[in-house]
């Protein structure tokens, strides 16, 4: 079976107008994404990830180059690419269950179904029992988990994560780390994580794509299918290798 | 689930304060009124004031509990009064919520009408109600369509301005991702926009009614033969003053019992709202 | 102590040296020692109506000034502001019509001391000319124009609560109608004669100025005051208060104000431009050959001071007076209608709120 690539970007640049002068973004920034791989993108607070990852998934344009997914050139919103944004992506009006049912809507299923279809991934992220339950009820971790199921209720092959850890305490987020890593175990997709976080970027990665501050390109690849998993913190190797990202990640912050 | 019942621990203790809170605010309430009543007879016992300018509040109470049954002064009963309000303020406000709801929803969300309706719309706001009367009289007559629309034009801008201000302010976030699931833009103001307007849009909802009973008297100056508005001016014709305060006392309950009313469907409606208080 | 006299007989030069300009540099200003007596100050309130004419002449032309009064005078459009604003303490003597004389005297302390017009010579409802009602013509034994038929359903614009609703009364009994054969809409007198204007209503009341306004655009009265024979008194009003302790200056007033009346049946024309200049003061529309109708229908005809005296008098002991047995019938019909109980009504009828020595003292 040919180890195609799933996702592709070919050079490409964003630059933002900001009143009269221009901000240069993302600076011809070329990367590929196998299938199901854990791809996960590293950088500086505020150096463009999010800018990219919503260029992925069609939310923006590009000022130029092109992004191919499956192969094909793609020019904005891919019914292949599903997100998972911060504590916000989970709609506060609708239960749980009604969440994690929204992307099935638009493919045209009955209600009975869908809720039968989710339910499957409302108990994947464990939240069996929460279903009717309003987001204003659950906790930041949970809330998170909602927006994970949603997700991966919605069937797409590729899945775009942007800082979806951010926003909750450390003892919840490496929780969430182990969650995230048996979900994709047991349904494997391609994902493509951002984070700031060297550990968390360390902990989860089979790549890690390294990224210097504004205007946004490539530092580093590193590749990290040799270290075992589950992975350990305190590990010889793990340490070794978060080291030599976190020098070349001070390099970059200047 | 340890996670549950920490939770339902912790909604007990907030529940049995809450009460407290709502008791002791209560109390104050009805302590207040009750100074308020005492002073109000105390100045008309004593005739500190003159019983052709204020009257006790007893007497008022004997002019509703009279008026409940007797036509007069001005021909119709306490409820035939209440209830032709009524209809002017349902009428008037039922017309701006249907019109003005989904035309701040959808000025809110597609620019190009925002940019057309803005202008006329900015003109006709700070216009007062009774500058109407003389225009509405001539285009409108004087019978329930005139006096509706005085109440409708101060019922429609505050549930436009809400419902506009609500939808503009809905998260991006939500509707990125209703994008990534694919939605059209017409999809997403359904799913995402107007949820997200509905907490703004009844608040406005509320002011909207309480602008529109505060004015049925304005709209019955037009031209009336029953309503509280007309059972005011009537009392000050036969110099009644005890149905002139009665009838604003009737006004104000009544206006009271709307807006609970009202904030009681907003509580259903809008359950899924993080409740602060 | 010696300037203080310097500044007390400053500040009286001053005042008097004012006063005597308001008064239309009529009068020389004296010379002022501290003997020197101030004007009388008083607060007046009339209607810009008929009856408050006499008022606005006396000010004009000096009246007021002969008889050493200072006056101030408020002008109500109706008698519910008015009457408030005596409950106030604004004003303490005055005009009005009808509608104060219940509010006022009936319910309050004001006592009556004179009458004026008559609002009955200038009062009716009218009709479009193309209407049935019109069409039926005028029947002579009910004094107003179409039968029952004719009558009946018919939407009235008109302001409840005035001298209106007995003309309304009176027209419907001649024509055996019941008080709600006819739809009452209660609208102010400006709006309504736009509304009828614009369409609205089948008939509208057009009284005093309004009446010829009426006439001029063409529409027909279908009853009047006249046909209906009412006589309905405005009159001259003073609070007990006043009465009680300066009884001269209402004397000096009604003098002035009666002198005011003389005038007016002496030179109608100039007392039509004056009318014109009253009215549109207070933000009511006329124009000088309605006003001259005006003043020829109804202010020509105020009684004399002499005639005034006997509507004060009783024929017998235990009867009313004239005056007392006119505003009677009035008050019949609207304790009959509901609008005013029997309390009101006995209450109007005492004795002691009328006082006609003010006009015998002006007999000569």
């Amino acid at each position: 079976m040919e180890n195609r690539n799933k996702v592709e970007l070919h050079k490409i640049s964003k630059v933002f107008l900001n009143g009269d002068s221009c901000e240069a973004a993302i600076e011809e920034v070329s990367l590929s994404v196998k299938e199901n791989e854990f791809l996960v993108l590293l950088g500086p607070g505020e150096c463009g990830k999010s800018v990219l990852l919503n260029i992925v998934a069609g939310l923006m344009e590009a000022t130029s180059g092109e992004v191919y997914i499956n192969g094909e050139l793609c020019g904005g919103i891919h019914p292949e690419v599903g997100m998972v944004f911060q504590e916000l992506g989970v709609l506060p009006w609708l239960t749980v269950r009604d969440n994690v049912a929204l992307p099935e809507k638009f493919r045209g299923m009955s209600k009975k179904d869908r809720y039968a279809h989710g339910q499957e991934f409302i108990d994947l992220v464990g939240l069996h029992g929460f279903e009717k339950y309003y987001p204003h009820q659950l906790s930041g971790g949970m809330k998170q988990r909602v927006g994970i199921a949603r997700a991966y209720a919605s069937d797409s092959d590729i899945l775009l994560m942007d800082e979806p850890f951010g926003k909750l305490d450390a003892q919840t987020r490496y929780s969430m780390q182990d969650e995230i890593l048996k979900i994709w175990n047991q349904n494997k997709k391609t994902v493509i994580f951002v984070t700031n976080n060297i550990e968390e970027a360390v902990y989860l990665g089979d790549r890690i794509i390294l990224f210097t501050a504004a205007p946004m390109s490539v530092r580093r690849i590193y590749d990290l299918k040799d270290l075992p998993r589950p992975r350990n913190y305190t590990d010889e190797k793990f340490l070794q290798i978060r080291g030599e990202i976190n020098r070349h990640m001070d390099l970059v912050i200047q | 689930m340890e996670e549950r019942n920490k939770l339902e621990a912790a909604a007990g203790k907030l529940r049995f304060e809450r009460r407290r809170e709502r008791q002791k605010a209560l109390l104050l309430g009805i302590i207040s009124i009750f100074i308020f009543l005492t002073v109000w007879q105390m100045l008309c016992t004593l005739h500190i004031v003159g019983e052709n300018v204020l009257v006790s509040p007893i007497k008022v109470i004997q002019a509703i509990w009279i008026k409940a049954g007797d036509t007069r002064p001005d021909g119709n009963t306490l409820l035939q009064n209440i209830l032709s309000s009524f209809r002017l303020v349902l009428i008037g406000f039922g017309l701006a919520l249907v019109i003005g709801l989904p035309l701040g929803l959808l000025m809110g969300w597609y620019r190009p009408l925002d940019k057309f309706i803005r202008p006329i719309f900015e003109i006709i706001r700070p216009l007062p109600p009774i500058a109407w009367i003389p225009i509405v009289i001539v285009i409108l007559g004087i019978g329930t369509a005139a006096k509706s629309f005085i109440i409708f034009f101060t019922t429609f801008v505050p549930i436009v301005i809400n419902s506009y201000t609500g939808i503009r302010e809905t998260n991006q976030v939500y509707i990125n991702f209703a994008k990534t699931c694919g939605y059209s833009n017409w999809r997403i103001f359904r799913t995402v926009g107007i949820p997200s307007a509905m907490p703004l849009a009844f608040a406005g909802m509320v002011i909207a009614l309480g602008n529109g009973w505060g004015t049925l008297v304005a709209a019955e100056m037009l031209a009336s033969n029953s309503g509280l508005g007309y059972m005011i001016f009537m009392g000050r014709s036969y110099g009644r003053i005890d149905i002139i305060i009665a009838g604003m006392l009737v006004i104000g309950l009544i206006g009271l019992a709307l807006t609970a009313a009202l904030e009681l469907i907003e509580g259903y409606v809008l359950k899924w709202r993080i409740k602060e208080k | 102590m010696k300037k203080m006299k310097k500044v007390l007989a400053m500040a009286m030069a001053l005042s008097l040296g004012i006063t005597a300009g308001c008064g239309g540099g009529k009068d020389v200003p004296t010379e002022q020692t501290e003997e020197t007596t101030a004007k009388e100050k008083i607060t007046v309130s009339v209607h810009p109506s008929g009856h408050g004419l006499p008022a606005y002449v006396a000010e004009q032309n000096g009246y007021y000034e002969e008889e050493g009064l200072e006056v101030e005078t408020l002008v109500y459009i109706g008698a519910p502001p008015q009457m408030e604003a005596y409950e106030a303490g604004a004003w303490d003597i005055g005009t009005t019509g009808f509608g104060g004389i219940v509010l006022g005297v009936a319910k309050s302390s004001l006592k009556i001391i004179g009458v004026t017009i008559d609002d009955g010579t200038v009062m009716g409802l009218w009709a479009r000319p193309d209407s049935d009602i019109v069409n039926a013509g005028y029947q002579e034994e009910t004094g107003c124009y179409g039968t029952a038929e004719n009558w009946k359903d018919l939407e009235i614009l008109y302001t409840q609560g005035t001298i209106t609703d007995i003309m309304l009364t009176a027209t419907l009994e001649c024509l055996g109608l019941a008080a709600d054969d006819v739809v009452r809409t209660n609208m102010d007198s400006s709006p309504a004669f736009t509304a009828f204007q614009a369409g609205s209503g089948d008939l509208v009341q057009a009284n005093s100025s309004f009446y010829f306004n009426a006439e001029d655009a063409g529409w027909v009265p279908v009853t009047t005051g006249v046909s209906q024979e009412i006589y309905m008194p405005s009159v001259i009003v003073a609070s007990d208060k006043m009465i009680e302790e300066d009884p001269e200056t209402v004397e000096k007033w009604v003098r002035a104000y009666m002198k005011g009346v003389q005038w007016i049946k002496d030179y109608p024309e100039e007392a039509a431009e004056l009318f014109v200049e009253f009215c549109e003061e207070n933000g009511v529309a006329t124009d000088e050959a309605n006003a001259l109708k005006f003043v020829d229908a109804q202010i020509i005809k105020i009684p004399s001071p002499k005639e005034q005296t006997g509507y004060f008098k009783k024929a017998e002991e235990g009867e009313r007076t004239v005056l007392q047995e006119a505003l009677m019938k009035c008050m019949e019909t609207y304790v009959s209608m509901g609008n005013y109980t029997q309390e009101d009504a006995d209450a109007l009828m005492l004795d002691e709120n009328y006082d006609g020595s003010f006009m015998e003292g002006l007999n000569p």
